[in-house]
């Protein structure tokens, strides 16, 4: 990944920025969003196999480490990006929130 | 609203009240939804139709259509609307209106006054004597969550046992830990408001639960708990209120402070429907 460029201090929006002056920070703001999305999508079927008890303990542990691994990480790229968990939503409208 | 184009005046109905408290105490000249028009009050028998003759050319249904898109011009005349209510509520028993509940001629409100006469002086009998009351009330839930976390005894023994575990389950268990203070909160507030509710209720006659609105329409930066319109004995409004007031001081001491937003007295607008969105299209 390039060096990122630090990004200007803006209030969240519900929106992904799409501006052509600055299709980068709206880009990386989408692929973060989609991350994320994934993200908590993998996490979600992850608790419900928890919790319906289809992992061995040691299944368990592995995934919740995978998982706890992949979380710190995004945090990170979060801050790198300058962006927070409104950032990474979408607003649908009536529909609500993406996430 | 369905409008002829041939027809010259339409008849905007405000709102229903008593004849018997018109004729006591008439309603004085005032201009109307169309300021070209003042009020008509119409009597029919024992109701009287508090009306304004409006033109065609300015709402008839076509019209009526593009002009709800001019924000300007229907937040004035939403207003006017508003205004009207509060001063007829301020008279007479009243049964309020829809906004832009409008007849094309006042035969066919005669006639819907006809069917439905029975069914207007039962409200009449319902609401006399009575206002309606909104009370709404806040908290932030970021900060109520977050002080569950700290203090709730549950949650602190559940984060112990937690410390204890290996890495990769102490991630599921803390997701599960998240979601319980979630719930916890929720429990919490939502006792707060019942608790509240159920002494509104030995006051009203009657209520109604109403949505919580989101932050973006409230324009506020806590969060609508609870919303709810009660109808109160005029005689009851007195202590309602007063108990409202020790609550409020309550709440203001509380670690989880809660506000209240109360408004009225209001013409009985939940409390009085008595005709369904479909009927009441003029016809």
């Amino acid at each position: 990944m390039s060096e990122p460029k630090v990004l200007h201090e803006h209030q969240p929006t519900g929106k992904i920025a799409l501006d052509p002056e600055k299709a980068e920070e709206g880009l990386s703001q989408l692929v973060m969003t989609v991350v994320e999305l994934l993200r908590q999508l993998v996490e979600r079927q992850a608790m419900r196999r928890v919790e319906n008890g289809s992992l061995t303990e040691e299944e368990i542990e592995r995934v919740g480490e995978a998982l706890l691994n992949l979380e710190e990480k995004m945090e990170e790229l979060k801050e790198i990006f300058q962006l927070d968990d409104d950032d990474l939503n979408i607003d649908l409208g009536p529909l609500g929130n993406l996430m | 609203m369905q409008a002829e184009t041939n027809t010259e005046e339409l008849t905007y109905l405000y709102a229903f009240i008593p004849t018997d408290e018109y004729e006591k105490n008439p309603f004085p000249e005032r201009k109307g939804m169309d300021p070209e028009y003042t009020i008509k009050c119409l009597p029919f028998d024992t109701i009287t139709a508090v009306t304004c003759p409006v033109s065609h050319q300015e709402f008839s249904e076509e019209v009526l259509q593009k002009k709800v898109d001019n924000m300007q011009w229907l937040q004035e005349k939403a207003f006017h609307h508003h205004e009207m209510m509060n001063t007829l509520h301020a008279e007479y028993t009243v049964i309020p209106l829809k906004f832009a509940t409008i007849y094309e001629k006042t035969d066919s409100l005669e006639q819907v006054i006809e069917e439905k006469k029975e069914h207007i002086h039962s409200i009449f009998h319902e609401i006399s004597n009575q206002e309606e009351w909104n009370i709404k009330i806040y908290t932030v839930k970021d900060e109520f969550t977050q002080r569950i976390e700290t203090y709730h005894p549950d949650i602190e023994q559940k984060k112990q046992e937690i410390e204890g575990l290996s890495r990769g389950k102490q991630f599921f268990e803390k997701k599960k830990l998240k979601e319980l203070i979630l719930m916890k909160a929720e429990e919490e507030i939502d006792e707060y408001c019942e608790r509240i509710h159920e002494q509104l209720m030995k006051w009203s006659t009657d209520h109604e639960i109403k949505k919580n609105w989101e932050r973006k329409l409230t324009g506020r930066t806590d969060d609508m708990c609870w919303n709810g319109a009660y109808l109160l004995p005029k005689e009851k409004v007195k202590s309602t209120l007063s108990y409202i007031e020790e609550e409020r001081e309550r709440a203001r001491k509380k670690v989880f402070p809660f506000t209240f937003e109360v408004t009225g007295p209001w013409p009985a607008y939940h409390f009085s429907n008595f005709i369904n969105r479909g009927e009441q299209s003029g016809g």
